[in-house]
């Protein structure tokens, strides 16, 4: 059986996800385009539970809000990541707000949130970071590729 | 001439010293002669050598310095690239102006060539169709210069981009990321235009059209080359409709393989 996901990867300039999805998928379509039109596609597949998924991803140009990011874009997602920079607190500030408003075109699927660039800030850090946000999030590194693949995994079996 | 005996014994006595001196003078010349004849000769020689040496080197040259010459052009043009771009401008320039000269004379040609050829039985036929379809006797006559072809079609879901089935005569990209970014540009014009209920509808690219045809849930795509006048697009709309009339179309996971056998049965005859 073959299945068809739309994953939407959102969050502040700079964060990460396109080095996230570098690290997960070979590109096909240049990093251009998201200058260009503001969203670049890329595709994987994988086999999970017996089934083949393919995942169509949305990388979204970086906006300073959820509430710029054109709704078409993130229109009949069956999944999403939001990234945020666990090294520029700037990017997480409005987290709850910003979650909140991806959430109405996500229609109850499953959303991940990502803590990237682990590798620039200490263990100790990311736990004082996690009692103090009440969401609950993953910790990720497209430089080291730590829990990259994962994410994506547990992403691909909660849209099943 | 012929002169007395005593006339020339007086001139011996005379003149013996004089002619002593105008003979030695006279051998003097001589030698002098002699001697820039054979100067002559040997100023031959070197020249002679200096040819074959520049000979010697032409036929060297190409082999020798060919690779330093490019060498050094390629350095000079990245350095200097504007100046190129801009000696070669005007050239390039008339180039391509001449080739669309070119081209569009071929084209005159053909069109001279059918109107030339309307009397034939063939445009007879073509003229009682105009007549009878209502489509304009140029439009049939240019059709036949630049027919219209489906290239690929596309059956995409309006919001996810998700390609749900597609038709081909040449795969060549990946259709479903082909499916994400035309779902992409389409909700990119949509969006920063505020057009509102409306559409993005066709695509142009060098000698390719995109044709959209939007739905409820999904839109269908198709990549056309040639032109495509009315009469063709009329067709099209009339196919696309009776396809989407006749096919159940699940938006949700829809059956691939059938949709496209589908396709290929509605479209394979246009």
């Amino acid at each position: 059986m073959e299945i068809v996901k739309k994953v939407v990867i959102a969050g502040h300039f700079g964060v990460g996800k396109t080095s996230l999805v570098s690290r997960f998928v070979h590109q096909k379509f240049s990093d251009q385009y998201l200058t260009t039109i503001g969203v670049k596609i890329d595709k994987k597949v994988i086999e999970l539970e017996g089934a083949t998924v393919k995942m169509m991803l949305w990388d979204i140009a970086g906006e300073s809000s959820a509430m710029k990011i054109p709704k078409k874009y993130l229109a009949g997602a069956h999944g999403l990541f939001y990234v945020f920079d666990l090294s520029r607190e700037e990017t997480y500030r409005n987290l709850d707000t910003d979650l909140f408003e991806l959430n109405k075109s996500l229609n109850g699927n499953p959303a991940i949130v990502l803590g990237n660039k682990s590798d620039l800030v200490e263990e100790t850090f990311i736990e004082k970071l996690h009692s103090s946000i009440a969401t609950d999030f993953k910790i990720t590194s497209a430089k080291s590729g730590e829990n990259v693949e994962e994410a994506f995994l547990q992403l691909a079996k909660e849209m099943l | 001439m012929n002169q007395p005996a005593g006339i020339n014994t007086l001139k011996q006595l005379l003149f013996e010293e004089e002619s002593k001196r105008y003979q030695e003078l006279h051998e003097k010349i001589k030698d002098v002669e002699q001697k820039m004849e054979e100067s002559l000769e040997a100023q031959k020689l070197p020249n002679a050598e200096i040819n074959a040496l520049m000979d010697q080197m032409m036929e060297v040259m190409p082999e020798r310095l060919g690779p330093t010459i490019t060498k050094t052009l390629k350095v000079q043009i990245k350095e200097s690239r504007d100046d190129v771009v801009q000696a070669l401008f005007p050239i390039i320039g008339q180039m391509i102006k001449k080739y669309v000269q070119q081209e569009m004379a071929v084209l005159t040609e053909k069109i001279d060539k059918q109107f030339e050829a309307a009397l034939s039985f063939d445009h007879l036929l073509l003229r009682i169709k105009a007549f009878f379809t209502g489509v304009k006797y140029s439009e049939l006559v240019l059709r036949g210069t630049n027919e219209p072809q489906i290239q690929e079609i596309f059956l995409i879901d309006d919001e996810s981009g998700i390609l749900l089935a597609s038709y081909s005569r040449h795969k060549s990209i990946d259709q479903d990321m082909v499916a994400g970014m035309l779902t992409a540009i389409k909700a990119f014009v949509e969006d920063a235009f505020e057009s509102g209920d409306q559409s993005l509808e066709t695509i142009n690219y060098d000698l390719y059209q995109i044709y959209i045809q939007n739905f409820n849930r999904f839109y269908i795509s198709v990549v056309m080359s040639g032109v495509m006048d009315a009469s063709f697009k009329s067709k099209l709309n009339d196919t696309i409709l009776q396809f989407v009339k006749d096919v159940t179309i699940k938006s949700d996971q829809p059956d691939q393989s059938e949709l496209t056998k589908k396709i290929s049965q509605y479209f394979d005859k246009m």
